[in-house]
């Protein structure tokens, strides 16, 4: 007997000796059998919307270019919000530049808002300004805070 | 959705669609309850264990990442749910014996060559019995086990050779591989 031979008696041996006929699957048995697990297959249709927003932000993860894009509009974002806060942190520090008459420059609340701002250099500067507008020569601390007294 | 290349059908199922995932058990019972039965011995314990590795699978579907490596993970987890049955099994011989009890001499065969395929490894017995469930193809085997052909070609020979070799050791002397 020669080896082809012997492959195709050894292939007609083995499957007489195996039970190889091809299963066949019932789906509406397995369903029945199953019915808990094939309930949670099919619910998560009714999850996807949900799903799909969640699915965003892994598309976003998984792209490298995406997530570059993701990180350069988060830095315009943060950088956006800095200048905003500096612009507005700039409006606060104005009012006594505004203000409208030397008197109002060196009210205490005045006085007190540019110390906060900038220390006693801001509080010269402002006493300064206010002496400037009020046509005198340098006024010392002294002399603004008695008038400022009364 | 109930057609289609594996890879939309496990996208659909994933997302919740029964009758693609009901589509795929269908593709792949045959080879699962293959794998099985090279495990236990027993067809209809076999047949059994695949539809409880479905029932695993339509729970996990979600876990599976690599949606193209389907066919490889339910095999994994029939191969799990096969060995949770023998644990719990006396330890016997792993392939069915011959129901009839008479001692004819097609029924000695059967035996012989059952006794030698208890002796391959797990995996040779596997591709064996993959191969001979109804004809499947080297391609279908190639995406259940997660191996080339060349290397399906090669344990099938190796399976057949050690095969052929205990038989002629039992006696039947034709067998020459």
């Amino acid at each position: 007997m020669n080896e082809q031979k012997d492959e195709k008696w050894l292939d007609e041996l083995i499957s007489r000796s195996i039970d190889t006929s091809e299963p066949r699957f019932d789906a509406e048995q397995w369903k029945q059998k199953y019915p808990g697990e094939f309930q949670a297959l099919v619910e998560r249709e009714a999850r996807r919307p949900q799903a799909a927003r969640f699915d965003v932000l892994s598309i976003v993860m998984r792209s490298r270019i995406a997530q570059v894009a993701a990180a350069a509009v988060f830095i315009i974002a943060v950088g956006l919000f800095i200048a905003h806060l500096d612009h507005r942190g700039q409006q606060r520090g104005q009012p006594e530049q505004l203000a409208k008459s030397p008197a109002e420059m060196v009210t205490s609340a005045s006085l007190r808002t540019a110390y906060n701002r900038g220390g006693m250099k801001a509080l010269e500067e402002q006493c300064d300004r206010a002496a400037r507008m009020l046509g005198q020569g340098l006024l010392s601390m002294k002399d603004v805070v008695e008038e400022s007294n009364g | 959705m109930a057609q289609g290349p594996d890879s939309e059908l496990v996208e659909a199922a994933a997302k919740g669609d029964g009758d693609s995932f009901t589509e795929l058990c269908r593709r792949y019972y045959p080879a699962m309850v293959a794998i099985a039965h090279s495990m236990l011995g027993d067809r209809h314990l076999a047949e059994d264990v695949a539809q409880q590795a479905f029932a695993s699978a339509a729970v996990k579907l979600p876990q599976l990442r690599q949606k193209a490596q389907f066919a490889g993970w339910l095999a994994a987890i029939c191969r799990n749910e096969a060995r949770d049955i023998l644990r719990n099994r006396k330890p016997v011989s792993s392939i069915e014996r011959c129901q009839a009890t008479d001692e004819s001499k097609e029924n000695v065969v059967c035996e012989s060559v059952r006794a030698a395929l208890n002796k391959l490894s797990t995996s040779e017995r596997e591709v064996v019995f993959l191969r001979f469930y109804d004809g499947m193809s080297y391609d279908q085997i190639s995406a259940v086990l997660g191996i080339s052909e060349q290397a399906i070609n090669g344990r099938l020979r190796r399976a057949k050779k050690k095969l052929a070799e205990y038989l002629r050791r039992d006696g039947y002397n034709e067998v020459r591989l």
